[in-house]
């Protein structure tokens, strides 16, 4: 245990707001680039561009609440794979609309979600079976 | 170009704004701090709060600014806090000279980590506890990555986010005697023994030395 529970709660469901948003506004600036009137490619790699930006920004926005690392480093990771899974969609021929982009989005920020959780419970149990030690 | 940690203690506390959340880890791993102790990156004194009351602390750092900004909040610590500039590579104390030695996410900032902890074995007594909170390289392959990234940007400034402290900790021969977990595997707490019990009235002055 790290902090008394209710503020881990609290700390936890910041965390999983903090990804949301992020995860849905960084798929919604790959979204808003590829409707604009240039390659496939060129949107990609500025959509993408665009999308780690506004991560950066909120991350560093939210750090004296949730903490610099701890809000910094689990939304990189989702702040690139939330836009790439757009850009699938797009690839895959599927009709992206801004709807399906926040549905893309929201999904793939619960599936991270979950992926963390689970590598949390996998450290705790590392450490927990080591007595503590490594 | 080597990191103006000057310029950086301007924007610390708000760049470094993590004590709310990381405050109950910090008091806890405090709490275990004995004797004599050294506090490596005392930093802006950002950490002093979370000192148990009593102990008898000498924090150094190597950028004046830094030191400047930690007096502040040393007059309000209830116990003995000295604090020194002084370059962690090259520690101006005497071998086996402190009971405890603690670090708070310095270790990611020094130019050669294994140096550093062999000046901090040094400096400890034998028996002596070296308790850490540093983040440090995630076992996630995803996290890991990130942590890559944010490596090549954040280095220009003095700080990597991929160290194998752990390791690093062990190579130098301290024993691990507990870690827990204070942000998944990227910002751990440990408190770890030099081997060896401490000789009877033969710790030496903690003084800083003058030769």
């Amino acid at each position: 245990m790290t902090a008394p529970l209710p503020k881990r709660w609290l700390f936890a469901l910041g965390d999983t707001l903090f990804l949301f948003a992020v995860s849905l506004g960084t798929s919604a600036v790959m979204y808003l680039s590829h409707t604009l009137n240039i390659p496939f490619v060129s949107a990609t790699l500025g959509g993408m561009l665009a999308a780690m930006a506004l991560q950066v920004v909120m991350a560093v926005a939210i750090s004296p609440l949730l903490g610099s690392i701890e809000s910094m480093v689990p939304s990189m990771v989702l702040g690139m794979l939330s836009p790439m899974v757009v850009c699938l969609a797009h690839l895959a021929g599927v009709r992206v609309t801004l709807e399906s982009t926040l549905m893309i989005g929201a999904g793939t920020a619960l599936l991270f979600h979950l992926y963390l959780h689970q590598h949390a419970l996998s450290c705790r149990r590392r450490f927990a079976i080591a007595g503590g030690k490594e | 170009m080597p990191p103006n940690w000057d310029l950086r203690a301007r924007a610390y506390d708000a760049l470094e704004a993590s004590d709310l959340r990381r405050g109950p880890s910090k008091a806890r791993l405090f709490s275990r701090i004995r004797g004599r102790t050294l506090f490596l990156g005392i930093g802006t004194g950002i950490d002093i709060r979370h000192f148990p009351p009593g102990a008898d602390v000498t924090g150094i750092d190597l950028s004046q600014e830094m030191i400047r900004r930690a007096k502040q909040r040393c007059a309000a610590y209830p116990g003995s806090l000295k604090l020194l500039r002084m370059d962690a590579m090259h520690l101006g104390f005497r071998d086996d000279c402190f009971d405890t030695v603690v670090t708070s996410c310095t270790l990611c900032s020094v130019s050669n980590p294994a140096h550093v902890l062999a000046e901090l074995y040094r400096v400890l007594r034998p028996g002596g506890i070296f308790l850490f909170l540093e983040h440090v390289m995630s076992t996630d392959p995803l996290l890991g990555l990130a942590l890559n990234w944010m490596t090549l940007s954040t280095r220009r400034s003095g700080t990597a986010m991929n160290r194998d402290t752990l390791s690093a900790v062990k190579a130098v021969g301290f024993e691990i005697e507990n870690i827990e977990s204070v942000f998944l595997d990227i910002i751990l707490s440990a408190r770890t023994l030099k081997p060896g019990s401490a000789i009877p009235g033969g710790r030496s002055d903690a003084s800083p030395q003058n030769d």
